[in-house]
């Protein structure tokens, strides 16, 4: 129900946003990753209203949205730095937007009530944002923002200045009031892990373009491309070329290395540069075994991370490959230099283009 | 939003052209023009029937440059100028040290105390100095006293050119005291500690680190203190009898006895002058200092 | 160290003294019963008493608290609005008319003022008084309101409209509020400069008009009755009254310290 058509926009010289057209369903919870200065704050400006594109169309629900100030639009934003009014009280803030629509006083008061015990802050209506934790003006903002029942909600990286423990709280309970809702949200962000965790769908952006939109899965099995596979969780990535296509499989020429097959997508041609991309936790420290493929190297180095442990590994030719293994105590480390052997399924394995 | 700016913006910029830049511009063109015969100023512009006819003249600056008197007198305006300042220097420093060094609770209030008389009126602060500089006032009598103990002649204090520095002192020490405090308020204790660690003096602490690091707040102190100064007519027409006449004391002779307006506006713009060519000095200098800042 | 603090702190109280000294005498004198500011005779109210049946003096003082009062609302209202227009913009020509007559001697503001309205044929008189005070009253407003200003999060007016405020509402409920303070601090300043001020208005008062400070200056002239100390005391009671106000009006008094939500 909101569509961009080609939407690009100039500041001065610069291009912060590079046609962007897409699709977003009503009562989607759908995200916008990508790193610092992708574009992904500017095209969230783009549609609360506060810019106007210099090119292309943003359409809500067929509707052109051009020339529409932000207070004439249903859709609210919940700011970064959450822009909660100082000198109102928590209550009062959230009355804001309805007060704004002009509800009778009664509806204001019950629909305040509504808010607090959406976002669980009910005793708390009488205090000003001074006196309340991040997490807690972070939730008034979230209240303020619905209080109005937009169509759309967009969030600026609100959970930005959290730590990570409440964090992963709020970002349960965000999901918990978006499919209660059914509100569409937009959600803007650099962390991938919290893109995958929270959406429906994901779009990558990268200099201002959209490169990849697709469900969080699909986005992690198969990268469209080396900055998708890089950014979205761990993935080794080497240089590689197509030397010749044999039952359906690509087989790969890497400098120094034997070659390597992997399924066959799309239509490439022998002689395409690109790189192997092979997820670690797909990788075993094993010899193959049938329908595997197979390298040597030595162990270089090993990295305990709780849950899991990575192994770096030195390829005959000197590239570098990270596995991932199940680590716990009581594991035998190995030491580095020890010789190896890894293995992973023909179809974990995928070539990709720059 | 940035219309909406820009609006705003409009009411003030056209009340400050009309009454701000528009007299400054009117004087730069008097002081260019004839007096008129009972006063004020022949017209610029002369109808005839042949059209109209420029009527401006040098004349104004010409009298000002030949007559040393008035050369001489910017001369004097600009060392009261800059003796005020200097003792305001050597006052204000040790005043602004004591308030940014002072507990933060007090500091408030200690520069509240300072900025008050500020507040209260002007000729107040003068006649107040009246007052005590007077020749039967307590203060004059207890300074001759101790004069002639040591067989110096007793002297007279009010209308001399010393009553106008000590008022024009006393009038101006809130603005050196200002912008030193807020320039030695942010300065890291840390840098003192650290000289003394490494070897220095009490003296050498002041005069290589707080002093150079001041210096930002010494040249506004300074410009705060010396541009009124150099201008001021009251001080000098109450206090400084005939010797302690200044600029501005000439400017407004001409402007409301001698009615000789074109004399008048070239005195008040070559003083300007004087100032904005200080002023751009001093921002010069002060330039070279911000990366202390 | 603590004896160069003791030094210092000497040093500075001598200061403060010398800073207050004056003061209290005058306001010392005005209870003086003795026509000469020279000895201390007895205590007296009389002076006060005189001043209340001086009429050109209470005449120049209501002309003074008129024309402050409308200096301060002519300033207020234009030095909020520069000192809006120039919130994270820059505009050099609106900072140098607003700051230029305060940097200047004033002196040439006050020649100049009364070379344009003779030239203008603006008669000279409390109007022309007021519009020349609010001249360099607008500043001080402009530079009160922006400290509030600073402290405000742009972010606050974008949410506000966000949530479906006008530009104006957005100002008038999350603008106006916080930089309350600094308007009300900015509008004491400006009727207290006016109400002090002597060098302008010596040139653009004209032949008839008076003020408190002109009608001090023709006392302070002429001949010296301690009157003046009475009228002085008075004055200096007022002005100081008002800027502890204005300086209560700092966050402190308000609940809701600054702009700041994080």
């Amino acid at each position: 129900m909101l569509e961009l058509r080609g939407v690009s926009h100039r500041y001065g010289n610069v291009l912060a946003v590079d046609q962007v057209s897409l699709t977003v369903a009503s009562g989607e919870f759908f995200t916008l990753l990508g790193p610092s200065g992708c574009g992904k704050t500017t095209l969230l400006r783009l549609i609360a209203g506060f810019e106007q594109p210099s090119e292309g169309r943003i359409l809500l629900d067929g509707k052109d949205l051009a020339g529409v100030p932000p207070e004439r639009r249903p859709v609210h934003t919940v700011f970064q730095s959450y822009a909660l009014f100082p000198h109102l009280t928590v209550a009062e803030n959230i009355a804001f937007p309805l007060r704004m629509a002009r509800l009778p006083a009664a509806r204001i008061k019950e629909r305040v009530r509504e808010q607090l015990a959406a976002v669980r802050l009910e005793g708390l209506a009488e205090r000003y944002p001074a006196a309340l934790s991040g997490g807690q003006r972070q939730r008034v903002a979230l209240a303020r923002a619905l209080a109005n029942r937009p169509r759309i909600l967009l969030l600026d990286e609100p959970l930005a200045a959290l730590d990570l423990k409440l964090r992963e709280q709020l970002q349960l309970e965000l999901i918990r009031l978006q499919r209660s809702l059914g509100i569409t949200f937009i959600y803007v962000t650099h962390d991938q892990g919290e893109a995958l965790a929270l959406s429906h769908r994901v779009g990558v952006m990268c200099g201002g373009r959209l490169v990849q939109v697709d469900r969080p899965a699909e986005l992690y099995a198969r990268p469209r491309n080396r900055f998708v596979a890089n950014f979205i969780g761990r993935c080794n990535l080497l240089e590689a070329r197509v030397s010749g296509r044999v039952n359906g499989h690509l087989v790969l020429g890497i400098p120094g290395l034997p070659p390597v097959s992997v399924p066959a997508e799309g239509n490439l041609e022998v002689g395409e540069l690109g790189v192997l991309a092979l997820r670690p936790e797909h990788i075993r420290l094993q010899p193959a075994r049938a329908g595997e493929q197979e390298l040597s190297g030595l162990i270089q180095g090993h990295l305990f991370l709780g849950a899991t442990s990575l192994y770096q590994v030195e390829l005959v030719n000197g590239m570098r490959l990270d596995v991932q293994v199940a680590g716990g105590h009581g594991e035998v480390v190995l030491e580095p230099g020890t010789p190896v052997r890894l293995s992973w399924p023909l179809q974990a394995g995928r070539f990709l283009r720059e | 939003m940035e219309r909406l700016s820009r609006w705003l913006a409009l009411p003030p910029l056209a009340y400050l052209c009309a009454l701000f830049g528009l007299p400054l511009l009117l004087m730069v063109l008097a002081s260019f023009q004839w007096p008129g015969e009972f006063g004020g100023l022949e017209p610029a512009l002369d109808r005839s029937e042949d059209g109209y006819r420029l009527n401006l003249t040098l004349e104004s600056y010409h009298r000002l440059g030949e007559d040393g008197l008035y050369l001489g007198l910017l001369l004097k305006s600009f060392l009261y100028a800059l003796v005020t300042a200097l003792l305001c220097l050597l006052l204000g420093y040790p005043l602004a040290q004591l308030i940014a060094r002072s507990p933060s609770r007090w500091r408030g209030w200690l520069l509240l105390l300072v900025v008050l008389p500020f507040w209260s009126n002007f000729l107040i602060r003068i006649y107040a100095w009246m007052i005590l500089l007077s020749p039967e006032g307590l203060l004059l009598g207890v300074l001759n006293a101790l004069l002639a103990w040591f067989g110096l002649g007793p002297v007279q204090l009010l209308y001399t050119p010393a009553a106008v520095i000590l008022c024009m002192v006393y009038v101006h020490l809130p603005f050196m005291v200002l912008p030193l405090y807020v320039n030695l308020e942010r300065q890291d204790p840390a840098l003192l500690e650290a000289a003394r660690d490494l070897g220095a003096s009490r003296w050498q602490c002041f005069w290589r680190v707080t002093w150079p690091l001041s210096l930002p707040g010494v040249y506004a102190g300074t410009a705060l203190v010396f541009i009124p100064a150099f201008g001021m007519f009251a001080i000098p027409d109450l206090v400084g009898g005939t010797e302690g006449i200044m600029i501005g004391n000439v400017i407004r002779t001409q402007f409301l006895e001698a009615r000789d307006w074109p004399f008048g506006s070239a005195l008040a713009i070559v003083m300007t002058l004087v100032i904005l060519v200080l002023a751009w000095l001093a921002a010069w200098l002060a330039r070279g200092k911000a990366d202390y800042g | 160290m603590a004896r160069s603090s003791l030094a210092l702190l000497a040093l500075g109280g001598i200061l403060y003294a010398f800073l207050y000294a004056p003061l209290l005498v005058v306001v010392a004198y005005s209870f003086n019963a003795s026509r000469l500011n020279a000895q201390w005779v007895g205590f007296t109210l009389d002076w006060y008493r005189s001043l209340f049946d001086d009429a050109e003096l209470l005449a120049a003082a209501a002309n003074s608290l008129l024309v402050a009062t409308g200096c301060s609302l002519l300033a207020t209202v234009l030095g909020t609005l520069a000192a809006l227009a120039l919130w994270r913009r820059r505009r050099p020509l609106l900072s140098a008319l607003a700051l230029g007559p305060i940097a200047v001697p004033e002196v040439l503001l006050g020649v100049s003022l009364l070379l344009a309205f003779v030239l203008l044929e603006v008669t000279l008189g409390l109007l022309s008084i007021t519009l020349a005070h609010a001249v360099f009253a607008i500043g001080f407003v402009m530079v009160a309101v922006q400290a509030r200003l600073t402290a405000v999060d742009p972010a606050l007016v974008e949410a506000a409209r966000d949530l479906g405020a006008s530009p104006w509402q957005a100002f008038r409920r999350v603008v106006l509020p916080l930089i309350l303070p600094g308007v009300l601090a900015g509008a004491l300043m400006a009727f207290t400069l006016s109400l002090d001020d002597f060098v302008v208005s010596f040139f653009t008062a004209g032949a008839e008009a008076s003020t408190l400070p002109l009608k001090l200056y023709a006392m302070l002239k002429t001949g010296v009755t301690p009157k003046v100390n009475a009228v002085s005391t008075l004055l200096l009671l007022l002005t100081i009254s008002l800027i502890i106000l204005a300086h209560r009006l700092t966050p402190e008094i308000l609940r809701h310290d600054r702009g700041d939500t994080r």
